[in-house]
């Protein structure tokens, strides 16, 4: 899936807003190490829990997803931090050659 | 505080232009995401709407907003402490630009060629050419590849050429390819390319210079066009092109990039 365009997501918002819905954006502001995420990619959440956009897919799609229907509820913005590791006990070098990345997730509020 | 729709009208706005915009926020302010707080600024690093909630801090990224507008590879960057003064916020700088436009002036082997490479790259293709049959589905089977079969100069003139415009011109001859060059050697367009020998295109930088053409404007202009990778063949010629443009907008030597391998002596 491509990534939204910052127009695409705004429109959106608006689009949202005129019709009275809640929505979250997140959005990967930064990483570090290596991830298959890229910075900049944006995932709308919807109050119903509706989603557009992607910010890469996985387990972390799922985490951001939730990180944002809980802020979604609590009606503030959040930074979340997520670590790319497929086991969290095992140090990366051990794993051999995995996401050993991090990185930060803005997730914004628009009511 | 900038609603959502007054900040996608003038994403709207600016891209159409051909300028970038850059959406600043206040990420963080110590350990609290922060978010909504967001201030516009346009490719001359004016201030256009919104506010960070202080008029230093707008100065200041007003003024970093620009530096990271003009390096085209800034799409989004997180700004700290580190960076400017500006205590324990964090800032959010995300670059809109506006799509990347190719316009192809001759629709011959060369001119197709290079469509189809300008679109594998990204780039909104238009094709100009003054004959039908080449400015046709036939040759350009791509829906998406935007066909004017009209005389160079008008169909030039209908076009809006902006900062994000790429031009290559490789008509039939290089009377048709002058023609092309005259018509947008002073556009702001980004890339001028026009194809031809040595030889050729210096006899016409020579006339155009002759005719009041300043040297500035003539210095834009990428003529002989193209990387020298020893191209052929119209597909060949293409990637040189397209290699070229690359290099502009992104920077680099064009340089093989191998120090040790058979290459090296090329260096």
């Amino acid at each position: 899936m491509s990534l939204l365009t910052q127009h695409q997501v705004y429109a959106e918002i608006a689009k949202a807003q005129a019709d009275k819905q809640k929505l979250a954006v997140a959005t990967i502001v930064t990483t570090a190490g290596s991830t298959p995420q890229r910075t900049g990619a944006k995932l709308l959440v919807y109050e119903d829990g509706r989603m557009l956009g992607t910010v890469g897919g996985g387990c972390v799609e799922a985490d951001v997803w939730a990180e944002a229907r809980e802020a979604i509820h609590e009606n503030k913005p959040r930074l979340c931090k997520f670590t790319l590791r497929d086991n969290p006990d095992v140090p990366p070098d051990e794993e051999g050659m995995v996401c050993g990345g991090e990185m930060e997730v803005l997730i914004e509020v628009w009511t | 505080m900038l609603t959502a729709k007054e900040i996608s009208s003038a994403i709207e706005q600016a891209l159409a232009e051909g300028h970038p915009l850059a959406i600043v926020s206040v990420m963080t302010k110590g350990d609290q995401a922060i978010g909504q707080l967001k201030l516009l600024v346009d490719g001359d690093g004016k201030a256009v709407a919104g506010t960070l909630g202080d008029v230093a801090l707008d100065e200041l990224a007003a003024r970093h907003a620009v530096s990271l507008m003009s390096d085209d590879r800034k799409e989004i960057v997180v700004v700290g402490a580190d960076e400017l003064p500006i205590g324990d916020v964090r800032l959010l700088f995300e670059i809109s630009r506006p799509p990347l436009e190719l316009i192809v002036c001759g629709g011959g082997h060369v001119g197709q060629a290079v469509a189809v490479a300008g679109r594998f790259l990204g780039f909104n293709v238009t094709v100009i050419d003054d004959r039908a049959e080449f400015a046709s589905r036939d040759k350009f089977p791509d829906e998406q590849i935007r066909l004017i079969a009209d005389d160079f100069v008008a169909a030039l003139q209908s076009l809006k050429i902006t900062p994000a415009t790429h031009i290559v011109i490789v008509t039939r001859g290089h009377r048709h390819d002058e023609i092309c060059l005259q018509e947008v050697i002073a556009q702001p367009a980004r890339y001028i390319g026009m194809i031809g020998s040595r030889r050729r295109t210096t006899t016409i930088r020579e006339r155009l210079k002759r005719e009041g053409v300043s040297p500035e404007l003539l210095r834009r202009v990428h003529a002989p066009i193209g990387l020298d990778i020893g191209a052929l063949t119209p597909e060949e010629i293409a990637i040189a092109i397209l290699a070229e443009i690359v290099l502009v907008r992104r920077g680099g030597s064009g340089a093989p990039k191998s120090h040790e391998g058979p290459m090296a002596r090329a260096r």
